[in-house]
């Protein structure tokens, strides 16, 4: 209450402005937690679909909820670890977490078009 | 269309295409908040991809026989195969993009909301119609 009764100094005051503005990295976050809840949602609509009749697609859902996992925890940590680099101007992106999404959803694209084809057809 | 031909040959560069992310020492870092919308919109093409495949596999789990034999499957089909498109070009266009913005130079075309928007509103159609008849 009081704290809030005492004047910024210039740096205090700019290094709040520069921090998040926009919620940039919020918004950010929060898409990877959305990402990484649709990849175990699909991979749940996987091992559904596939059934008994397509065991494989097990391993599969498996693998999908495991790194739904991880991408809620490393993007936690990105976001924390996020403020230092937002006081500066610039962030790098994680080239290395987007690669992995990317390649988790043409895997699980194809999975599904696996799934869908033997449901269909190879009954 | 790489800009960077000619550059010595890094690690990166025996990476396939597909997942060769751009390189860091390319131009200069751009604005943070544009990197991290470039990194939003990548993930807005995932979820798009992966909704796509989750509606291919309700379709088929769900959607009642319609009356033309194996039309259900090939919405399925269609949906899954769009979704797999959304999800490879997804990972290119953000790099691409992250490219652009490092050079200075303008983003890429990109053909995906095009192709996104007419093929899910001709499947839509189609869907509604092979509906309504079986219901009849």
């Amino acid at each position: 209450m009081s704290a809030a009764d005492t004047p910024d100094t210039p740096d205090a005051t700019a290094r709040r402005r520069t921090f998040d503005e926009g919620l940039q990295a919020e918004r950010t976050s929060l898409a990877w937690d959305r990402t990484a809840l649709t990849i175990g949602g699909v991979g749940a609509l996987l091992a559904r679909a596939g059934g008994t009749s397509l065991p494989w697609a097990w391993p599969v859902a498996v693998a999908a909820f495991a790194l739904a996992a991880a991408l809620l925890l490393l993007a936690r940590s990105r976001y924390v670890h996020r403020d230092a680099s937002l006081r500066g101007e610039h962030a790098a992106p994680t080239h290395a977490l987007i690669a992995v999404a990317g390649t988790a959803g043409v895997v699980i694209s194809v999975a599904s078009l696996a799934v869908v084809i033997g449901v269909a057809f190879a009954v | 269309m790489r800009r960077d031909a000619g550059a010595p040959s890094n690690r990166r560069g025996r990476l396939p295409a597909a997942v060769r992310p751009p390189r860091r020492d390319l131009g200069e870092d751009p604005d943070v908040r544009f990197t991290l919308a470039n990194e939003r919109t990548f993930l807005s093409w995932i979820r798009t991809g992966l909704a796509l495949d989750a509606a291919g596999l309700a379709v088929v789990q769900l959607l009642p026989e319609l009356v033309v034999p194996y039309a259900r499957e090939a919405v399925a089909v269609t949906l899954v195969v769009l979704g797999t498109i959304v999800a490879s070009a997804s990972f290119r266009r953000w790099a691409s993009v992250e490219e652009a913005m490092r050079t200075r130079t303008p983003l890429p075309p990109s053909w995906l909301p095009g192709l996104l928007a007419a093929s899910i509103g001709t499947l839509s159609l189609v869907t509604v119609v092979l509906l309504v008849a079986a219901q009849r």
